[in-house]
């Protein structure tokens, strides 16, 4: 979550980020919604039904920066091939499952306050109530949080972050954005990203105490466990993609759709899928005797 | 006399309530009363559509090349491939003529296949509920939500967008937490297309590219 202000802790690690933050408040700022440079009713003659089908906004992709984004997802493909899979690969051939649960419920639980104020800014106050929950049992019966003892009893963890929260208040994604090492994001999402490192009270506690080698350790780690508990789901989802970059923006922006209606998002109207039918001669040689 | 009167009221007061009660759970049961093609039938379909892929397809004995083909053939029969197909090269579709469609229809179908086919392996001891389904504004078209759980890791929620057809139902859509399989697609392949110039020959080659790929590496025994 915030290897960013690992890489920009130092002395005057929050000021800095204070200007980066700033900086990328002028960014959203500047930066409004292109337009999707479609002059309606370009090629006339179609029906409504078909209008829908051929020019809808499920097909804007919001990204202007694409050449600039497509550079840094690749210099993020490259590391993640050199580096972090590799890692993550080890970790999760050299450490055995329960040890890894561990250190993830540890994480989670280091993880609570920023959850916590993200619930309440959105007035979750059930989904608070449960964060709260889960932080008491899991730091006392869980031993520090090692064990997640409350999702067994019916407290079962969830995230937040101030993206969401901005979203939540029906603030757009700005434009679609690719950073370095994060990945997919947009400008709500990175400045909800700086926020958070704000929100996380051991933020405060690391530059209090010249204990930024710790505080960068600890988003390392959620990076590495996250990572390798996606090694076979990323090595599917790029199998049969033809445009690897186009698949994870779309995959991202529906995503996090999902998770700022706790995922409960309403299925998005697919226009046009499934009117007028037509024929299609299926090759039945393909398919054999089944059964 | 006048708690007699009272008393009298009352009883009348709940028998008349106790009719409006029966009479509404009555036309609540008239409502709710399935016939073909409802929502509880859109459910029963894909009960069974995930019951005969778990049958057919997690059986590892049986070689890649004979499970690609009953994927083939069940992806065929409750899948619409055409609209499916037409769907995710959008905007595109209009400008291309009749045989490359059936050309990118064809090569669609291959690379789902090749994608899909050999992931059921490690479907064998899926729980799959059904959790519910509803009508949606389109006609005849229903969200049918489940829950599906790979043994040891977390559940998915899989909501599938449903039409009736003239002899059962076809899936139009898998979405899992939120993410849609045709929009990812259609995504995918406009950003492919627009590079292309709109050329769907252009898109059917990568595609056929990719799948052979793949192929070989399903056989060479990655996944198999």
């Amino acid at each position: 979550m915030n290897v960013l202000t690992g890489l920009v802790t130092g002395n005057g690690a929050l000021r800095r980020l204070a200007l980066a933050l700033a900086a990328t408040v002028i960014v959203a700022g500047c930066a409004s919604r292109p337009d999707t440079g479609q002059a309606p009713g370009s090629e006339s003659a179609v029906s409504a039904g078909e209008a829908d089908l051929y020019d809808s906004e499920i097909d804007d992709t919001n990204d202007p920066l694409e050449i600039p984004n497509r550079f840094l997802f690749a210099f993020n493909m490259t590391l993640d091939v050199f580096i972090i899979k590799p890692a993550a690969a080890t970790y999760r051939f050299l450490v055995p499952t329960p040890v890894r649960d561990s250190l993830r419920s540890f994480l989670r639980n280091l993880r609570t306050p920023v959850i916590l104020a993200n619930d309440l800014f959105q007035g979750e106050f059930e989904r608070a109530q449960t964060t709260l929950t889960r932080f008491a049992l899991n730091t006392t019966v869980g031993v520090v949080g090692l064990f997640d003892v409350a999702d067994g009893w019916g407290y079962a963890f969830h995230d937040e972050d101030f993206g969401q929260t901005l979203g939540s208040y029906g603030i757009g994604e700005g434009v679609y954005l690719v950073l370095p090492l994060f990945g997919p994001s947009s400008v709500r999402d990175g400045v909800g990203l700086g926020v958070d490192v704000f929100l996380d009270p051991l933020t405060y506690v690391a530059s209090e105490y010249d204990l930024e080698a710790e505080f960068l350790s600890r988003p390392l780690a959620e990076g590495i466990d996250k990572r390798s508990r996606n090694i076979e789901t990323l090595e599917d989802l790029q199998r049969d993609s033809i445009d690897f970059y186009a698949r994870v923006r779309s995959l991202y922006r529906q995503s996090r759709r999902n998770q700022i209606e706790n995922g409960r998002a309403a299925p998005q109207p697919l226009p046009g899928l499934s009117t007028n039918d037509f024929e299609y001669e299926l090759d039945d040689e393909q398919v054999g005797n089944v059964d | 006399m006048l708690t007699d009167a009272a008393a009298r009221r009352r009883a009348f007061l709940r028998g008349g309530c106790a009719a409006l009660l029966f009479g509404a759970l009555g036309m609540l049961g008239v409502v709710g009363q399935p016939r073909a093609g409802t929502p509880d039938d859109a459910g029963a379909f894909l009960d069974d559509l995930t019951d005969r892929a778990i049958a057919q397809l997690t059986d590892t004995s049986i070689p890649i090349a004979q499970r690609k083909m009953r994927f083939r053939a069940l992806f065929r029969a409750s899948f619409d491939i055409p609209s499916i197909g037409r769907f995710v090269v959008g905007r595109y579709w209009r400008r291309t003529d009749g045989s490359v469609r059936r050309e990118f229809l064809a090569a669609f179908e291959d690379i789902m296949v090749e994608r899909f086919a050999p992931q059921f392996t490690d479907y064998g001891d899926t729980r799959f509920k059904i959790d519910a389904v509803r009508a949606v504004k389109q006609p005849d078209q229903y969200i049918v939500s489940s829950s599906i759980t790979p043994p040891g890791t977390e559940t998915i929620e899989v909501d599938w967008r449903v039409r009736r057809v003239a002899d059962g139902f076809k899936v139009l859509d898998v979405v899992g937490q939120g993410v849609s399989m045709a929009i990812t697609l259609r995504a995918e392949y406009a950003a492919v297309l627009k590079n292309a110039g709109g050329r769907v020959e252009d898109l059917i080659a990568l595609l056929r590219e990719r799948t052979s790929v793949h192929s070989e590496f399903a056989t060479t025994g990655g996944t198999n």
